[in-house]
């Protein structure tokens, strides 16, 4: 029933471009429905963890980029999904 | 899913669903219900935040990893889930003690990052109509976990004040908030900061004391049309407006911070990516409460002047730079 686009990473972000920015065209999907296309089953509905199953831990994370971000998908152990993301040029951590 | 008649059911979590919706005929809206958010964490002692890092030997917690930068996951206690629309929750760092005005400028460039993929992600969904990303900051406006983080809601229909703005671009003839930014540009009394792609108001005719609108300057539909400079550009817009209301009144400024976009279920020429805040705040120590002209008869009374409050938000942002 879901579709989903597929997520193009058109441009990363300015801070890690050499401070320069970013003089690409915006992101060809300006309104994701439109540019909507058919998924394969398995990314339009990510397969979730039975309930009371995997109590060790999510699932085994998949890497993605998206822009400036590495994204890593995970399902919690009662099947909601968890996204984690980090920058791909990451700057120092922020002072505690 | 919605309810037209009748009266409310006694709830049943094994025959009706989680959350639902019914239209109010006398408003002419939408009511969502989500009954099971009655027992959501309610501001826990602090080492028990579920936003935290699940750490070595400590408790566990929503988020199964010793560090992270940005998380993003279902809420346990969704307004709307599948398959009518989405509840999504979004952790600004793993310090809880941080907020978003104090984000590393990179972090905060990459949280824009990180809304415009839940927004193309969600948006793409057949049953969301509306994506919506906001921030509640603060007890004041309802907050119940105090580690820095905002929301997503997908919105399986369009929501009220969306469709109010789409409805102004008709009056208006044309974008409303390209023609109200050249107004307010114009004017220059209301504007508080001002960078590249990006300029905060307080508009014309605020209804909180200190509301501020941060707009791009460019016609930019959405969070997907920018380009990765507005997009960092719009990142230190937000960061200097908080910065500015914490310095305002040298404490942590309450707020609701609401992204607003064009819609996704329709409409695609619709709309102009801007960002409203709402702070309930009028005084350091007194709160604008909704009483009976705002909620009896829907008209905002103020206490105060756009222009007057302007000049208070606009040196606080310059001292807070």
């Amino acid at each position: 029933m879901l579709s989903k686009r597929a997520l193009q990473a058109s441009s990363a972000c300015a801070s890690s471009a050499g401070g320069k920015g970013l003089e690409q065209p915006p992101a060809a999907g300006v309104y994701p429905r439109g540019m909507a296309g058919p998924q394969p089953e398995s990314q339009a509905n990510p397969p979730r963890a039975p309930a009371g199953e995997g109590g060790s831990g999510p699932s085994a994370p998949r890497g993605e980029a998206y822009g400036c971000l590495t994204l890593e998908r995970r399902v919690k152990d009662d099947g909601r999904a968890l996204i984690l993301y980090t920058r791909v040029s990451p700057g120092p951590r922020e002072p505690a | 899913m919605s309810d037209r008649a009748g009266p409310p059911s006694p709830p049943d979590r094994e025959e009706h669903p989680r959350t639902s919706q019914r239209f109010n005929e006398l408003r002419g809206e939408q009511v969502d219900y989500a009954i099971q958010r009655q027992d959501r964490t309610f501001l826990p002692a602090r080492d028990h935040c579920p936003l935290d890092p699940t750490r070595p030997g400590g408790p566990p917690t929503e988020i199964p990893a010793p560090h992270f930068e940005i998380a993003v996951f279902e809420n346990r206690f969704p307004a709307f889930e599948a398959p009518l629309g989405a509840a999504e929750v979004v952790v600004y760092t793993d310090d809880h003690d941080a907020s978003f005005g104090s984000l590393a400028p990179d972090r905060a460039e990459a949280l824009m990052w990180v809304w415009r993929h839940r927004y193309a992600e969600l948006g793409a969904r057949e049953d969301i109509d509306y994506v919506f990303i906001f921030e509640n900051r603060g007890v004041e406006v309802g907050v119940t976990l105090h580690h820095p983080h905002g929301q997503i809601y997908g919105f399986p229909f369009l929501p009220p004040v969306p469709a109010l703005e789409l409805a102004a671009d008709e009056r208006l003839g044309g974008c409303a908030p390209c023609s109200l930014l050249r107004d307010e540009l114009g004017d220059g009394r209301r504007v508080v900061y001002e960078n590249e792609s990006v300029v905060a108001y307080i508009p014309y005719a605020a209804r909180w004391a200190y509301e501020a609108h941060v707009v791009l300057r460019e016609h930019r539909p959405s969070l997907l049309a920018c380009e990765g400079m507005e997009l960092r550009a719009l990142a230190a817009a937000l960061q200097a407006v908080v910065r500015g209301y914490d310095a305002l009144f040298e404490r942590p400024f309450p707020y609701v911070m609401a992204v607003h976009q064009a819609p996704t279920g329709g409409r695609p020429d619709a709309g102009h990516l801007h960002v409203e805040f709402y702070p309930p705040l009028r005084t350091a120590e007194k709160l604008k409460y909704l009483a009976g002209s705002e909620q009896g008869a829907g008209t905002f009374i103020s206490d105060t002047l756009p222009e007057e409050s302007a000049v208070g938000l606009r040196e606080a942002i310059a001292r807070a730079a």
